[in-house]
């Protein structure tokens, strides 16, 4: 059977380091959710050093991040949590490819206040639908003594 | 008296919806390209040799294409996974295509096939099908290659030919740049890719290799082991740049 690829992502945690300027060191970390690929080929070796394309949901046809997999296959990033929707990883090698799609959702808590804002009105939406219930009952009040006095005067 | 929303009313917006989203502005343009590669517009030459060491050239290299669909998919298609395609839009072509991969390409080695409207999106899925055609110069076949093989001061002229059909099912192009993505006003295109050297080896790749272990290489044509017809069964010919398709035999 031809060699085929196949790629694999896992939701990982990554810790981020940054090293400041200067005669001393100062590193900051951070645990962050990040995207794990291990790409392949159907024989089961790994795509050692090959070569990774990573499109972002708003910019699709332009690279975001270009990088190669290590010894292992294995490639590693942080998407930028800003950017929700579907990301895609291209992963090739001597002429073979394949490409992974990614779909990255809000975190719980982004989509928690999302279903708050869908299922809760907010106070001016309050205020306005008070002012359209007032304003229904003048006017069913105007209707009904308009009619009477059309009746008072036939 | 109340007004209410006159028939003339409804007719006018109904037309102006319609024509703008028929406008050219709304709309894209998608090209179809299918090519060999320079395996074919330039043939096996040193260091890639078949896997049994004869240089080719082609002089023709016609394949018939039938019910070419491009597919906006999400999710996206994926032919390892072969889920069914969850189709938001498509573009097919109307008519079978007979093509010659090295007369007809351009220097990037494609052949132009179609330029299509489309609505705007991503187009990341494709179907079609190698078939075989009746007319000339296919006669029945769905692929057809005419060219000349040489090895150690040995020249054979050579005329093979397959009438398998196979429908691909593909994914999104893999290749230098993402292909595909529809923008209203603007051209984007798809393309089918074939690999020869699934068909006759590679001598710069590994011999073991799973590749040159399938392929058939030349030998078989030399020696009239094959009469010229060959099977293209297990061989993935067709891929969409270097991304692989899910075949169906027919």
């Amino acid at each position: 059977m031809p060699r085929s690829i196949r790629l694999a992502a896992y939701a990982t945690l990554l810790v981020t380091a940054a090293a400041a300027n200067g005669h001393g060191t100062q590193i900051e970390g951070a645990v962050v959710p990040g995207i794990r690929v291990q790409a392949q080929y159907d024989t089961g070796e790994p795509m050692a050093e090959a070569q990774v394309i990573v499109y972002a949901p708003e910019q699709p046809a332009h690279p975001w991040l270009t990088a190669t997999t290590d010894h292992a296959g294995v490639f590693q990033f942080v998407p930028d949590p800003a950017q929700l929707g579907t990301w895609a990883v291209q992963v090739r090698q001597a002429g073979h490819g394949a490409m992974l799609n990614l779909p990255v959702l809000p975190t719980e808590t982004v989509s928690h206040q999302i279903t708050v804002c869908t299922n809760h009105l907010s106070r001016t939406q309050q205020w306005l639908m008070a002012l359209a219930v007032v304003w229904g009952l003048i006017g069913t009040a105007l209707f009904f003594y308009r009619q009477r006095g059309a009746n008072a005067s036939s | 008296m109340r007004n209410a929303t006159h028939p003339n009313t409804l007719l006018t917006s109904t037309l102006l919806a319609t024509a703008l989203v028929s406008s050219p502005l709304l709309a894209g343009t998608l090209e179809f390209y299918v090519q060999g590669e320079d395996l074919a517009t330039e043939g096996f030459q040193a260091p890639k040799l078949t896997k049994d060491g004869w240089a080719l050239t082609f002089e023709q290299l016609w394949v018939g294409l039938d019910q070419v669909s491009a597919y906006q998919t999400n999710p996206p298609y994926d032919p390892q996974q072969g889920a069914p395609m969850a189709v938001i839009a498509e573009v097919s072509l109307p008519e079978v295509q007979v093509v010659d991969l090295v007369g007809q390409a351009a220097s990037d080695h494609r052949v132009l096939i179609a330029e299509v409207e489309a609505t705007p999106g991503h187009y990341n899925a494709m179907t079609w099908t190698l078939a075989p055609v009746d007319l000339p110069p296919l006669n029945g076949a769905s692929m057809l290659l005419i060219g000349t093989a040489s090895r150690d001061g040995q020249t054979l002229p050579f005329q093979l030919q397959t009438t398998d059909r196979i429908t691909h099912h593909c994914g999104e192009f893999v290749g230098d740049e993402r292909k595909g993505i529809v923008v209203a006003g603007e051209i984007a295109d798809v393309e089918m890719t074939f690999h020869l050297d699934h068909l006759f080896g590679r001598a710069d790749r590994p011999a073991d290799g799973s590749m040159n272990q399938q392929a058939l290489g030349f030998d078989a044509f030399a020696n009239d082991q094959l009469e010229h017809r060959f099977s293209v069964q297990a061989l993935h010919l067709g891929h969409v740049g270097e991304g692989h398709c899910r075949v169906q035999y027919d």
